[in-house]
């Protein structure tokens, strides 16, 4: 298999190259225009159109025609996140909390499976969450919550096990896209902006 | 009998391998020791018993992660904070230097001249090389951890690191160049001609600054990014536990200008799970993928006969609507004049049905309850969240972005606190 044909085969199935999880094939996209053009090409005669994310480390392939059926599956896509939304928020707010940092993660965060258990071992207040994370799969035992965990966001392909033997993990190009898309959400509905502002404005006309 | 320290042991240990530890640091991972012979064999085994290595499979090693972490911390204390500390010995040794040659050369003892001449061009080599070096290994400590990509406390604590080096490491130059325009040594040629030496080899030392202070600067642009980013996904955050129930079914209309819903989910049919692969220089391509792009562009046309549906939007839907309104709004000034008058707390679904030959729903009321609170409406000159608490009471549900769905409301006084609120009902809410 050429390598246009396996990396648009890997966009086609809603796949996501990014230069953590798949460096190779997102360094022949970025570095071989050849490449890149078949890809394109291939993208095209099905309808689809190559895409790189906000930070430039992810390519995937979006609906190149904008019309009724792209914008009906647009929105089919955009319930499925609003769906998930609290799942994945929560991800972000116990990962910030485990490696003690008050940014959210993000793609290429590495997380060390000794110091996530570690930090779970002496905080209960982590270890509620990840409870609350997973639901009726939760266990006495931090390390096998943990492991839960990871396993999950691997299987959902937001993680890669980098280093098998020293268990570190790495966020992918998938959060991004993910994030990306619910900071949409957060500015058109302009949440968190000058709440008194929006109040004030919105109220002249419901005051007694 | 004299017993070593097991801690003196373990450093002499370590140190007899220190060979084999840098070539497994060099290797940043698994390092292959293949035909070793018996002295390094040896070392792997006292380095294995001590933990401090790690046997994959045949001849492949790692160094343990928390020997990696220590020698990673230690290096970065080593060559820039050397000089920086060591500036200063350096000009007084050159200060000295200096006047043991100008005294000589006073006196006239030529061999005294000569040997300190000697002295103080190789000082002044050797700081040059000294400040060219520091800030070409910063410069790549500083782009190694640009390249990791990451945003992470550590990442950022080792970048602040690097900016403090790299402050220090200015401060030191121009504390070498305010040396050297001392008054004392603007009268001797040999120091004229050591210092517009130094000036110039040390060019590219400032070249080296200021890319390493341009990748600083792009880290602190691009973590301050993601704390922006952070900002906005907490206020969805707090949006989504304040509006469980909330589907963003406003924005569904736009979302197709975002690249990212435009891509097609992975749990939608749509998908094209490709079987065999796309080659567009093989003839078979079109063969293989013909039927599934026919598929794809091609139009549903329905053999059916066409009927229009037509949606019809009746009156007496928007006169319910308004009722329904102006009912909620009465209930809501009864209820808070009630609450203010008791001192109490009260259900809302309580406060509904105290209200006779009442058609409102609970789920509107509800609705509106939280719609009015959320906008801190005026009640008379006041706003409502100054004078009362609303506390949702949840029913945890699958299908919700918040997962959970709003079944009823505390309607409290200001002063009641949570505790106070879950005292009132003998616990039987748990609200938080």
């Amino acid at each position: 298999m050429s390598y246009e044909a396996e990396i648009a085969k890997k966009l086609l199935d809603a796949g996501v190259i990014c230069v953590f999880a798949d460096h190779e094939n997102y360094q022949r996209l970025v570095q071989d225009n050849e490449i890149q053009e078949s890809v394109e090409n291939i993208l095209a005669s099905l309808g689809r159109k190559l895409v790189q994310s906000e930070s430039g480390n992810a390519f995937y392939a979006v609906n190149a025609e904008l019309n009724p059926d792209t914008k009906k599956e647009a929105k089919e896509h955009f319930r499925f996140l609003v769906r998930d939304a609290r799942y994945y928020l929560d991800i972000l707010e116990y990962f910030a909390e485990s490696c003690e940092q008050d940014i959210y993660i993000q793609a290429g965060d590495k997380i060390h499976f000794s110091d996530m258990a570690r930090a779970l071992t002496h905080s209960n207040s982590l270890q509620e969450k990840l409870k609350r994370l997973l639901g009726n799969r939760a266990d006495s035992d931090v390390s096998k919550m943990a492991s839960r965990l990871l396993e999950d966001l691997v299987k959902s392909k937001l993680l890669i096990l980098k280093d098998p033997q020293k268990l570190i993990y790495q966020f992918t190009g998938k959060l991004e896209l993910i994030q990306q898309g619910l900071i949409f959400i957060v500015e058109q509905n302009r949440l968190g902006m000058e709440q008194d502002e929006l109040v004030e404005g919105g109220q002249k006309g419901m005051s007694l | 009998m004299n017993t070593k320290h097991p801690v003196v042991k373990l450093i002499e240990d370590i140190y007899s391998s220190r060979e084999l530890i840098a070539t497994l640091y060099d290797c940043e991972g698994e390092g292959v020791l293949d035909n070793a012979d018996p002295a390094t064999k040896k070392q792997i085994n006292k380095l294995s018993n001590l933990q401090l290595l790690i046997s994959l499979h045949g001849d492949s090693y790692y160094l343990e992660s928390d020997f990696t972490r220590l020698i990673d911390k230690g290096l970065r204390q080593d060559t820039i904070s050397y000089l920086n500390s060591d500036v200063g010995n350096e000009i007084k040794k050159i200060k000295h230097v200096f006047d043991t040659y100008h005294e000589g050369k006073i006196k006239g003892q030529i061999s005294v001249v000569r040997k300190n001449e000697r002295e103080l061009t190789k000082l002044f080599i050797a700081i040059t090389q000294r400040f060219n070096t520091t800030a070409e290994e910063l410069f790549k400590r500083v782009q190694a951890n640009y390249g990791k990509m990451d945003y992470g406390n550590d990442r950022s604590r080792e970048n602040q690191f690097y900016q403090d080096e790299l402050e220090q490491l200015k401060e030191s130059y121009h504390q070498v160049d305010k040396f050297l325009d001392a008054e004392a040594f603007q009268y001797d040629q040999l120091m004229i001609n050591l210092s517009i030496s130094y000036k110039g080899r040390t060019m590219g030392f400032f070249d080296k600054v200021s890319r390493t202070l341009t990748l600083l600067k792009e880290f602190a642009y691009r973590a301050r990014e993601q704390e922006i980013r952070t900002e906005k996904l907490r206020a969805l955050l707090d949006y989504i536990e304040m509006h469980p129930t909330d589907n963003f079914e406003d924005t569904e209309n736009s979302v197709h200008e975002c690249p990212v819903f435009m891509q097609m989910s992975d749990r939608m049919k749509s998908t094209i799970k490709v079987n065999s692969y796309p080659d567009i220089d093989n003839d078979a391509f079109e063969d293989a993928y013909g039927e599934m792009i026919e598929k794809i562009k091609a139009p549903t046309i329905s053999s059916e006969p066409f009927t229009r549906e037509v949606s019809r939007t009746t009156e007496t839907g928007v006169i319910k609507r308004v009722r329904e309104q102006s009912k909620a709004d009465k209930l809501l000034i009864s209820v808070l004049k009630s609450v203010i008058s008791n001192d109490k707390p009260i259900l809302a679904s309580d406060a509904l049905s105290n209200l006779k030959n009442s058609s409102l729903s609970l789920e509107y009321w509800l609705y509106f309850l939280r719609k009015n609170y959320s906008n801190n409406r005026r009640i008379g000159r006041r706003k409502i969240q100054t004078m009362f608490k609303i506390v949702p009471i949840l029913d945890v549900k699958e299908g919700y972005s918040g997962n959970a769905v709003m079944k009823n409301v505390v309607i409290s006084p200001k002063s009641y606190s949570h505790e106070a609120i879950n005292q009132h009902y003998q616990g039987q809410f748990d609200v938080k």
